[in-house]
């Protein structure tokens, strides 16, 4: 059965920080530094602030994510019920082109 | 490299400016980020649907600060205030040149009271707006040479004026 479309392919070049924004809210609420840090852990890239922030503000037009709270100017993100389900969604789909990558790299 | 974030159209750096101006700060400045951030403005302005709704007021006292060029920095309340003053102090001001006009007659000294009417109550009302940031030493000192400032200028426009 093929997942439910995610939409973050709507998203352009903006579709991969957004997988990593998502990413990086999966476990608790995180404000924009604090996501791009997590980003540069994770992929040993840090995402430019402009790119961070136009992938931010998809995500949160989208319901996606939204403000957890405000401490001084930060404001703190956390992912919603759709962002969930989008970011599984993106996972599962990762997870299969993955597995068949591999596969095929064994039969090679 | 917070110059950059004026780039961005008001209605995004309502919603992202100062989050985004605190993280700017503590990041070292590099080309790459600069040319990030450019793009990432271009963006805002060709792709206005990806930002988010606030809860910017509607209505009338939307039309009240984009009429006064109110940035959303400062409430609605203080914006009516500040209207309200301006008003206050354009009619006050108004009301004293045609009251000393009616006593000493007409004098281009007068006149230009009438004229710095308007732009002496702009910056009194901007007390409560614009000025806020600064000290109350600073606010009046503001207030006060701007007044007199404009009040000169227009002086010597209408000096200028029954010269010619």
């Amino acid at each position: 059965m093929s997942p439910k479309p995610d939409n973050l392919d709507a998203f352009g070049r903006f579709t991969e920080p957004a997988v990593m924004i998502l990413v990086s809210l999966a476990d608790q609420p995180r404000h924009g530094y604090a996501i791009s840090e997590d980003i540069e852990q994770l992929t040993g890239h840090r995402p430019g602030p402009g790119t961070l922030y136009g992938a931010i503000s998809r995500l949160e037009t989208r319901g996606f994510i939204q403000p957890h709270s405000v401490d001084g100017n930060r404001c703190t993100y956390e992912l919603t019920a759709a962002g969930c389900h989008a970011l599984k969604a993106r996972l599962d789909a990762m997870a299969r082109v993955t597995r068949v990558g591999m596969d095929r790299l064994q039969m090679a | 490299m917070k110059w950059i974030l004026k780039l961005y159209p008001p209605s995004w750096r309502a919603r992202y400016g100062s989050e985004l101006a605190e993280h700017l700060s503590q990041e070292p400045f590099r080309l790459r980020t600069a040319a990030d951030l450019l793009a990432g403005a271009a963006d805002a302005w060709f792709n206005p649907g990806n930002i988010p709704k606030t809860n910017e007021p509607q209505g009338v006292s939307l039309m009240i600060k984009a009429a006064r060029c109110c940035s959303s920095e400062f409430s609605t309340k203080d914006s009516l205030k500040s209207a309200g003053l301006m008003i206050g102090v354009t009619l006050i001001l108004t009301a004293a040149a045609v009251t000393l006009d009616k006593t000493i007659g007409d004098h281009y000294a007068i006149q230009a009271l009438t004229y710095a009417a308007f732009f002496i109550a702009l910056l009194v009302s901007s007390n409560l707006t614009y000025l806020r940031p600064y000290s109350s030493t600073a606010r009046y000192a503001i207030i006060g040479f701007g007044s007199v400032g404009w009040y000169l200028f227009f002086l010597a426009v209408t000096w200028f004026g029954t010269r010619i």
